[in-house]
């Protein structure tokens, strides 16, 4: 085996295609002007390709394809999709082509929600039967201070020691 | 190989709107060719008759999410190939081969000097027997190689299509491609025997 024919050899399917890179083709066709051998070997893969073509497609010449047709549209009505799987191949196909947009949406429906939530819902009493809670001022006489009364019969005192001292 | 690529879009528009007529149309212009596909991988017309239906069907299952930046009858190849691999694989035939390695042995068989048995004036003559050979021949390679043989030689698809097709890098089209045209290149002769003539001046000339 020659060393360039060796090289040469992957190329020459490619070369028959058409399909070889432009870079190749040059030192390609180059070697094939000088090469007693290698025009025969294209010859070979281009004729067993012409050989293979002819034979599979005498094989198939000789079918009928009456009434194929038909039976492929009779089992594409049967086997319509499911509803569900529609719409799984729906919403896919426009999340997938709409992802920005839909990202945006549900980003903007979230804020929404949100801002909603604080305007509306506001806190509720624990117990329908508790009191509210109440706050009173109240002098000490020393001190400043507050009475704070908790629902569940809870009361809070606070005493400012400011006054006192500032006094 | 894509003639027909622009009058397919319209048609796949019309049919993913649920117009029959359209997908009708559809099936028609490439139910031979997936038929022949299927055949050659298969070799059984019953077998490949049900794999064309079967793609076909599976065809108008995906038209809905069929977006067209891929043309119809790569997806329609596509499936018929996955198909046909699949009905392979059931029946037993696992048979892989590692196409990114080369194989020595092919490579010198196929620098040995060219027959004339499938290449000049006396094919011809050996056209007749070549043609069972052929058959067989095909059914020797493995799925990978005779699917992209068959997709190459027989259906036209360009690199870029089988590429997609195939699902794979279009240089490994190239390799998978040479790969394949070996081993059915070795097969042949094996078939041939020894009386297939010899070419003149068959030793490679160096440059």
């Amino acid at each position: 085996m020659k060393k360039r024919c060796a090289e040469v050899l992957p190329f020459l399917g490619a070369l028959g295609d058409g399909a070889i890179a432009e870079g190749d083709r040059t030192w390609v066709q180059a070697h094939l002007a000088s090469c007693a051998a290698c025009p025969d070997r294209l010859s070979l893969f281009v004729a067993q390709g012409a050989a293979l073509r002819e034979r599979v497609q005498a094989r198939s010449a000789a079918v009928s394809f009456d009434g194929f047709a038909d039976k492929v549209l009779a089992r594409t009505r049967a086997e319509k999709p499911h509803v569900l799987e529609g719409t799984g191949v729906w919403t896919r196909e426009m999340f997938g082509a709409h992802r920005g947009a839909f990202a945006g949406a549900a980003g903007f429906a979230l804020a929404a929600c949100m801002a909603l939530a604080v305007v509306f819902i506001q806190p509720q009493p624990a117990d329908d039967g508790a009191e509210a809670s109440q706050v009173e001022e109240v002098d000490f006489g020393t001190h400043d201070g507050a009475v704070l009364q908790l629902p569940h019969d809870t009361t809070v005192i606070w005493m400012s020691d400011d006054r006192g001292s500032s006094k | 190989m894509n003639e027909g690529a622009g009058d397919d879009r319209g048609l796949v528009r019309a049919a993913q709107k649920g117009d029959e007529h359209a997908f009708r149309e559809l099936v028609e212009r490439y139910q031979r060719r997936i038929y022949q596909l299927a055949l050659g991988m298969t070799k059984d017309p019953d077998d490949a008759m049900d794999i064309a239906q079967e793609t076909f069907v599976r065809v108008h299952k995906y038209l809905p999410s069929f977006k067209g930046d891929s043309s119809f009858f790569t997806l329609t190849y596509r499936i018929a190939t996955n198909l046909c691999l699949d009905a392979q694989r059931k029946k037993g035939r696992t048979e892989r081969v590692d196409v990114a390695e080369g194989d020595e042995a092919e490579i010198e068989a196929a620098m040995d000097p060219p027959s004339h048995a499938l290449a000049g004036p006396q094919r011809e003559a050996l056209n007749e027997e070549l043609k069972g050979k052929l058959d067989e021949a095909l059914a020797g390679l493995s799925e990978n190689h005779r699917a992209i043989l068959l997709l190459r030689e027989v259906e036209g698809l360009s690199y870029e299509e089988l590429a997609r097709v195939l699902d794979i890098r279009k240089g490994t089209v190239m390799s998978r491609l040479f790969h394949a045209r070996l081993k059915m290149q070795n097969k042949l002769r094996e078939y041939l025997g020894d009386d297939a003539p010899k070419a003149a001046g068959s030793d490679g000339d160096e440059e």
